[in-house]
């Protein structure tokens, strides 16, 4: 079923940008990458590890943050207004962070993991309140998204098995086409740039092999 | 009583630290490459040493606002205490203001679309609160006066290398700065 | 409503461009979700979600306040209240009760909460798989505490003692608490440590020499002042809420004298600038001395009671000094000498603020025993608005209760010459011991490490401290780094240090942490309370200590006596005593919530009771002490460091950062985007410089690129660079350029004598690109 496999993904996804080390990426990557040709095979998992953290985690300045703040909030900063934006979407739907107050809520594997239970609940019962709840969450996600995503690819060095998991993500959350959402900012509504959603479709990509 | 509030610039007492500027972003978090309050050294012709005075200048608070004139979207409106209010909910980022004012008190945010300046901190002011900027400043240097009751006699309204434009009124005033005497190493 | 017409509303909402925010404050009562089992995020307790708006003034009710204190060792250590709404640090402020900051912070203090929410904090402790690598896994705190336990460990078995663990951390305000660093040391037995101070250790010992402490008048004094000469400071940039006091002097009449190598800041708004050449303060101050005596103007009243070695000192001056020699050492003319002299003689009460910059010399000490004894001579010592101001440590007694540990019974130390372990060592002067730690010059670490055995540094653990950055003469650092088994940095951004070590840890901010914080200048006291959850696995000093303890006593039972569990608050109160509590009219800890506190003072006059804390309890023109240190018994004229390379190079600091910390951010990027060389038009003319080139700097030391700001601010002899770290994309540092020689003292009270940093000398020519 299509909706088992895209929570497996989902799943898969979240536990691979929540991951620690080297086995969590490993064992995170093949439940998505199950029975998918397009995998690639990845011989040093220690490499990705290494890449992983240059990319999302550190302790070197990271080329792309896996917060929703760096991309979408007036100030690139960890805590800002997209952060609290989440965590009270997550008290909305009676969820809450185990690390509120230390991680910001915009983490996307947190987001990732909103996502997946909102769908399941939803699955289970549509007629809840909670729709409106991951229409919300879904907007938020795919206003930010694209400028990770074309932020990891911009990354000289990511490794195959890290652009997988970005092609993933972004087919369970597509990128906005025509939409156009809105949102605000710190000193009042923002429009974001459907734009920006085009370009990384177009680009980058070939940049990196 | 009406008052008519400005900010007053004390180039003697400036030292040119930039706390004004980094208050302002300390309160209202800019983003990158977006200052609100800028610290400008007076050229040489004008104060012989580089870097050693300064003019620490946002928007000007004018008596005739040409941002509020020219702006088709009314993103602007005027306090009765002078201070001039973007209204950023309103503005459609087309930058006439930009372009009109010749302080360079707008700035564009290519982000947000939109243009942001300086505000007074008028939710501040409101709360009898003083501006981030002035509060921060360590020297004095910076300073909030009502233009109603403050002695302007040391003050200039146009020092050089700053516009005067009397037809748009800028409200800032200025005290110029001080010189010392130089004791030079001989050979 | 509906789902579909919920459905519904909130499309329109969105098409009417309402923010989504808006919107999900009125999903409040939205259905609530059973959490997942295998969610990450768990069903939370019922409550309402509070309304959130985006980062403008929301009004002075809108958030909670907290008492914080700026940790970064500067002249100023500002009190701060922060405003936090939702666990959200949204700005800081002055702490508006005191007087010396007066509501306000400095360009770097409003520049913290970019630290606190910057994406390039280090979040998690992490491993370099080879060092230098930049191949880095992260680990639980579990794991980097057994891998540094079991090297600690293995340190132990190897050479039977912990001798081979060193420990370099700065010394200052970063919080009382923070000197739980020493104490985890010292709890895991004796080891190395790099003591002494690069700031200003040669000053601290020419005033005990002088007086027996150092101890400075209440900088908001000033304003009383008749003169003031700002010898070798620059508060402009470095203490910019000194400034007030002395325009207030001057509005009363005083008058300001600044006599610096450079045109600073300071300079700018001086009545009169002196253009000294480096390191001729002490010739200086000597010439002016004789020049007092020959005027008569000399205080013997005060020089007959208060002193003793004046005749000494008078007739080594008639012998040795003349106002023309000493103008001539200046580089400057003899009239302005005399006149000076005279005007500061004659302008009772009249200060000095002896800055830091000019004990970084080889002949620094004397140079601050040379002016502490004009200020003397003219009975300006112990007189509110007077006084040879340099800095004190008054209101520092607290409990060190984090400092003071144990060893391990059995512990095996270090049998040989021992001193104090840095100016704040409050176990300095204690009893002889069997054992002792060993102890290192912390300003010749590289040249140590390299020269160490039986046993060699094995490990080294980094705290509070930039070494890469900050230590002297960068390529040898690297050399004795490359000895070192293991290299554990405890920071807060990915710097060079962190770069060159095995482990890192992540810490916390001031806002993440509890202390108490007083200044070496102005007499302050500060609660810093905890104001935000730590980000990510962010842990203050003492924390670590107790998991690192934990983690040493699983390993090997006793092996560490640090406690196990500490709570950063408890530790914070521990600090108090009632000492403390009387200097500054308090009860206990918790009045500074209500805001900061001056200490109570006889007098804002340091000695204002004449009572020297020399051996013979005068003011000592002639010092035993000071001769039983290989120094000349009197402040007599030392001669600089012999030039080694065409122009004097000097590296202070600047307004905008204070060493490597702050100019890293963004914000502060947006008022100064990159270092320069400034060169004086006649230097940079004969070589061909024009302002704005790329220009390479360079000496026996090393080199630096960099672009060149061509001002008269600085001599034609002298290349000025600010010290800095510009984050990861700039690797510019100005001790690529700064070699590690030391300066005369600092070895009596800090166990180390300081460093001449502005006896460096370089050359420059033109770089491309």
């Amino acid at each position: 079923m299509v909706a088992e496999t895209t929570e497996r993904t989902v799943r898969g996804l979240r536990d691979f940008f929540l991951a620690c080390d080297a086995d969590a990426m490993r064992r995170a990557y093949y439940v998505v990458a199950e029975s998918d040709e397009r995998a690639p095979v990845v011989e040093d998992w220690a490499d990705v590890e290494f890449a992983f953290n240059r990319i999302f985690v550190g302790p070197r300045v990271v080329s792309a943050p896996p917060f929703a703040s760096v991309y979408l909030d007036a100030q690139p900063s960890l805590m800002g207004p997209s952060s609290l934006e989440m965590r009270h979407l997550y008290e909305v739907v009676g969820l809450v962070s185990p690390w509120a107050g230390s991680m910001p809520d915009d983490h996307l594997g947190l987001e990732l993991d909103a996502f997946l239970q909102l769908r399941v609940a939803l699955a289970d019962d549509d007629s809840t309140a909670l729709r409106p709840a991951l229409q919300h969450l879904t907007a938020h996600m795919r206003a930010w998204l694209p400028r990770f995503g074309s932020r990891v690819r911009s990354d000289s060095r990511v490794p195959a098995a890290v652009l997988y998991m970005i092609d993933r993500l972004e087919e369970v959350i597509p990128a906005e086409d025509t939409e156009q959402t809105t949102r605000s900012d710190p000193r009042g509504a923002r429009r974001l740039e459907p734009a920006g959603a085009q370009a990384w479709k177009r680009g980058e990509r070939h940049d990196n092999g | 009583m009406s008052v008519r509030l400005a900010f007053l610039v004390d180039s003697a007492l400036c030292i040119g630290c930039a706390t004004c500027g980094m208050a302002c972003k300390n309160q209202y978090h800019q983003e990158e490459g977006v200052v609100w309050r800028q610290i400008y050294p007076l050229s040489e012709e004008i104060y012989p040493h580089r870097d050693r005075a300064f003019y620490s200048l946002a928007c000007n608070h004018c008596d005739n606002p040409v941002c509020l004139t020219g702006c088709p979207a009314r993103a602007f409106e005027q306090r009765a205490d002078g201070i001039v209010v973007h209204k950023p909910e309103s503005c459609i980022g087309c930058r006439n203001c930009v372009r009109a004012c010749p302080f360079g008190a707008p700035v564009y945010n290519p982000a947000a679309r939109k243009v942001g300046k300086c505000s007074l901190c008028h939710e501040r002011i409101d709360e009898s609160l003083p501006p981030a900027c002035v509060l921060g400043c360590p020297t004095g240097a910076l300073r909030l006066v009502d233009l109603n009751t403050f002695d302007a006699s040391t003050t200039v309204a146009a020092p050089p290398g700053f516009p005067g434009r009397e037809d748009i009124g800028p409200s800032t005033r200025f005290k110029p700065p001080r010189q010392p005497v130089l004791v030079r190493r001989t050979a | 409503m509906t789902m579909d017409e919920r459905t519904d509303f909130f499309e329109q909402m969105l098409a009417k461009g309402v923010s989504r925010r808006g919107f999900l404050k009125g999903l409040a009562a939205a259905g609530v979700l059973a959490a997942l089992p295998g969610g990450v995020l768990q069903a939370a307790q019922a409550a309402g979600p509070e309304p959130f708006g985006p980062t403008v003034f929301l009004g002075k009710d809108a958030y909670q306040t907290f008492r914080n204190a700026c940790p970064r060792n500067c002249y100023d250590t500002c009190g701060i209240v922060s405003h936090v709404k939702e666990g959200v640090l949204h700005y800081v402020e002055g702490a508006p009760e005191s007087g010396f900051t007066q509501g306000g912070l400095c360009v770097k203090g409003y520049s913290y909460p970019r630290t606190v929410y910057s994406p390039d904090r280090i979040k998690y402790p992490m491993r370099q798989v080879e060092r230098g690598s930049g191949n880095w896994q992260r680990i639980s705190w579990d794991d980097a505490l057994d891998t540094i336990s079991r090297k600690f460990l293995d340190i132990k078995e190897t050479d039977g003692s912990m001798l081979g663990l060193g420990l370099t951390k700065y010394s200052g305000n970063f919080g009382i608490t923070h000197y739980g660093v020493e104490g985890m040391l010292a709890s895991l037995g004796y080891t190395t440590r790099f003591v002494g101070t690069p700031c200003w250790p040669a000053g601290i010992d020419a005033q005990n020499y002088d007086m027996g402490d150092m101890w400075c008048n209440d900088p908001e004094d000033m304003a009383s002042s008749r003169y003031i000469i700002i010898w070798g400071a620059n508060p402009a940039y470095c203490s910019v809420h000194s400034m007030k006091y002395i325009y207030e002097a001057q509005r009363r009449g005083a008058k300001v004298v600044v006599i610096d190598p450079v045109f600073t800041q300071t300079a700018a708004k001086a009545d009169e600038f002196w253009e000294v050449k480096p390191g001729a303060d002490g010739a200086l101050a000597l010439g002016m001395a004789r020049h007092l005596i020959d005027s008569g103007l000399v205080d013997t009243d005060w020089v007959q009671q208060n002193s003793i070695g004046y005749g000494d000192f008078e007739a080594y001056l008639k012998r040795e000094v003349t106002p023309e020699w000493a103008a001539e050492q200046a580089g400057l003319p003899v009239e302005a000498v005399k006149r000076v002299a005279e005007e500061f003689a004659t302008a009772k009460p009249a200060t000095i603020w002896i800055g830091y910059g000019m004990q970084r010399h080889v002949n620094g000490g004397q140079n601050v025993r040379a002016v502490d004894a004009l200020v003397a001579l003219t009975g300006n010592v112990g007189r509110p608005g007077g006084g040879a101001r340099y800095g004190h440590l008054y209101t520092w007694g607290f409990n060190y209760h984090a400092y003071s540990q144990s060893p391990p019974e059995g512990s095996v130390g270090f049998v040989g010459e021992t001193g104090p372990k840095g100016e704040f060592d409050p176990d300095a002067g204690s009893e002889a011991q069997t054992y002792t730690d060993r102890a290192f010059n912390i300003n010749r670490i590289a040249q140590e490490i390299l020269d160490a055995s039986e046993p060699p540094v094995r490990a080294l653990w980094i705290a509070n401290k930039n070494v890469v950055s900050q230590d002297f003469d960068r390529a040898k650092i690297l050399k004795a780094f490359a000895k070192v088994d293991l290299i554990v940095t405890v920071d807060l951004f990915f710097n060079q240090t962190v770069e060159q070590s095995d482990i890192v840890l992540p810490t916390v901010t001031p806002f993440e942490d509890w202390t108490v914080n007083v200044s070496y200048w102005h007499y302050w006291l500060h609660l810093n309370e905890q104001a935000i959850a730590p980000m990510f696995e962010a842990k203050s000093d003492i924390e670590i200590a107790a998991m690192l303890s934990t983690r040493m006593n699983a390993l090997e039972p006793g092996s560490c006596t640090f406690p196990t569990d500490v709570d950063p608050k408890e530790w914070m109160a521990k600090e108090f005593n009632d000492g403390i509590h009387s200097l500054f009219g308090i009860d206990s800890w918790e009045d500074l919530r209500q805001g900061s506190r001056k200490a109570t003072l006889a007098s804002p006059a340091a000695w204002n009771d004449l009572g020297f804390k020399t051996p013979s309890g005068k003011y000592e023109f002639v010092s035993q002490a000071a001769a039983e240190n290989g120094h000349p018994a009197l402040p007599t004229h030392l001669p600089g460091r012999e030039s080694y390379a065409p122009m004097r190079l000097l590296t202070p600091h600047h307004k905008y950062g204070l060493h490597s910390q702050f100019q890293n951010l963004d914000w502060m990027l947006d008022y100064s985007s990159e270092p320069f060389v400034y060169v004086n038009p006649v230097a940079a003319k004969a070589k061909g410089i024009v302002d704005g080139d790329w220009v390479r700097v360079f000496n026996k030391v090393g080199e630096e690129k960099v672009r060149a700001r061509v001002t008269g601010n600085v001599p034609a002899d002298t290349l000025l660079m600010y010290e800095a770290w510009f984050g990861a994309k700039n690797a510019y540092n100005v001790n690529r350029l700064v070699d590690d020689e030391s300066s005369d003292m600092g070895k009596y009270k800090t166990g180390a004598p300081g460093v001449a940093i502005h006896d460096q000398f370089a050359d420059i020519e033109k770089a491309t690109a």
